[in-house]
């Protein structure tokens, strides 16, 4: 076989630039964040952490949830018409759709910025932050479960699809457990006062991110079988995300119930903004792999470098081996 | 006798008519090996079977045909040939992806690509899938050096 030279960088705005440029801003974002954390604990200054959260993150996550559906369309665009992944991948360029639309409903008009609020009356700042949650919640994440959905059936119909462990369980079984008493406490409330046009949305939330959850897990379980390729570490991303996700929604569900103080609820909204970068950088790196797959080894290379995947050298598979893999 | 790729494509098509087809058909019913062949070749295919353009069936078997007399079937059989495949399939699947997708592929490699080409289509979609495909070949025949 003839063994090509490495080719040279790649070019700006190629996927593994951005790729590159993703984790970049996401690692910055998480080392600065924890320092200004760190900081204000000693210091005991609030003020810095509101503000460090607030504008730079609100255009970090605006930023990545722009890239992340730009790399959405494109995967779904390669695809050709027909194809099963197309489909999956419409849905999933439909979720992030979904959620920059209501990232911006939200930051323009949930954050209380002066512009925005003398723009549009109370009532019509309300019903416009609600249409935002709505669109970065229930819709976002039905999208995305019905997407990931028709991936587990290709995975499956590809005779890749893992199975659940038992202790996978024990997460599932938790937050099943954090959905059912949200429901209790919603119905107790509810007897009380009606239940705001919020809670209703967090009740639709909840269920879906179970089964988001439940969906990350059988494809975390199936893309660890596969082992270290792109295909995998695009799917692992979306595990991540939701991961983070949840990882949110729990701290600020707690911080809301004064389960946790207000700094650690802080740190655990902090996790949306990993979550986005997550989700932006999986469809990066399924571009990726479509791009190296149609241009030849050229980009493989270096992005197997960039992202620690095994190179184009062959593989020393034997008999036992390759059945140890099934 | 099994049937080939370029048969089991045609079939799938819907290419194959009259005697051919029904005799296909009989051994699709008795043999799992090749029915489980056959699943994987319209499983990528299972969504929109018309809408596939004839230039690129022709295309699809040319490649086929290719491959049928590529001398890297004749050189490298067994686990040199898994190897060489795996390499090359590695950074997309995984090396256990890999792997696992080509345990089923007969010492001779005769049913290399219908095991390959479906799963790389279904996750990379058919043209960087095709043009995958195409280089594995290309490789296969330009091969000189023994592993």
């Amino acid at each position: 076989m003839q063994i090509r030279k490495p080719p040279p960088a790649g070019k700006s705005g190629s996927p593994v630039r951005r790729t590159k440029l993703l984790l970049l801003a996401i690692t910055g974002y998480v080392v600065i964040g924890a320092l200004v954390v760190a900081a204000s604990r000693l210091g005991n200054d609030a003020a810095s952490i509101e503000a460090f959260f607030r504008i730079p993150g609100v255009l970090l996550t605006l930023w990545l949830c722009g890239v992340g559906l730009h790399f959405n369309l494109r995967v779904w665009r390669a695809f050709e018409s027909g194809e099963p992944m197309r489909m999956a991948w419409k849905l999933i360029a439909v979720s992030a759709t979904s959620g920059l639309a209501g990232s911006v409903l939200i930051q323009l008009f949930g954050t209380g910025l002066p512009a925005a609020s003398a723009a549009a009356g109370s009532s019509r700042l309300a019903m416009l932050r609600g249409v935002g949650m709505a669109l970065d919640g229930q819709f976002r994440f039905a999208a995305l479960a019905a997407g990931l959905f028709l991936v587990l059936r290709i995975y499956r119909r590809a005779g890749c699809l893992a199975r659940l462990r038992a202790i996978d369980w024990v997460p599932l079984a938790v937050f099943g457990a954090f959905i059912v008493r949200e429901a209790v406490e919603a119905v107790q409330r509810w007897g009380i006062h009606p239940l705001s046009a919020r809670e209703w949305m967090n009740l639709q939330v909840d269920p879906l991110l179970w089964i988001l959850l439940w969906q990350a897990l059988l494809l975390f379980r199936s893309v660890r079988r596969m082992g270290k390729g792109w295909i995998s570490q695009c799917y692992a991303a979306f595990c991540l995300g939701i991961a983070l996700v949840l990882l949110g929604d729990a701290a600020t569900w707690a911080g809301n119930w004064g389960y946790l103080p207000w700094l650690c609820s802080a740190v655990g909204a902090y996790a949306w903004i990993p979550a986005a970068g997550a989700f932006a950088v999986a469809p990066a790196l399924q571009w990726e792999a479509m791009r190296s797959a149609t241009l030849g080894d050229a980009t493989a290379g270096q992005s197997s470098k960039l992202l620690n995947l095994p190179a184009h050298a062959p593989v020393s598979a034997s008999r036992g081996h390759l059945r140890a893999c099934r | 006798m099994h049937p080939d790729i370029e048969a089991l494509a045609r079939h799938a098509f819907g290419e194959l008519a009259g005697a051919a087809a029904r005799e296909l058909t009989r051994h699709l019913r008795g043999c799992q090996e090749c029915h489980a062949a056959y699943q994987r070749v319209t499983g990528s295919l299972e969504a929109a079977p018309a809408k596939v353009e004839r230039h690129e069936v022709d295309a699809l078997m040319s490649k086929l045909r290719t491959w049928d007399a590529s001398p890297l079937r004749i050189r490298l059989k067994g686990d040199a040939l898994k190897r060489r495949v795996a390499g090359a399939l590695a950074p997309y699947l995984g090396r256990a992806g890999a792997n696992a997708l080509l345990d089923p592929v007969q010492e001779d490699g005769g049913n290399l690509l219908s095991n390959v080409a479906p799963a790389l289509t279904m996750f990379l979609g058919r043209r960087a899938a095709g043009n995958l495909v195409s280089r594995m070949i290309q490789d296969s025949t330009i091969t000189n050096v023994p592993l």
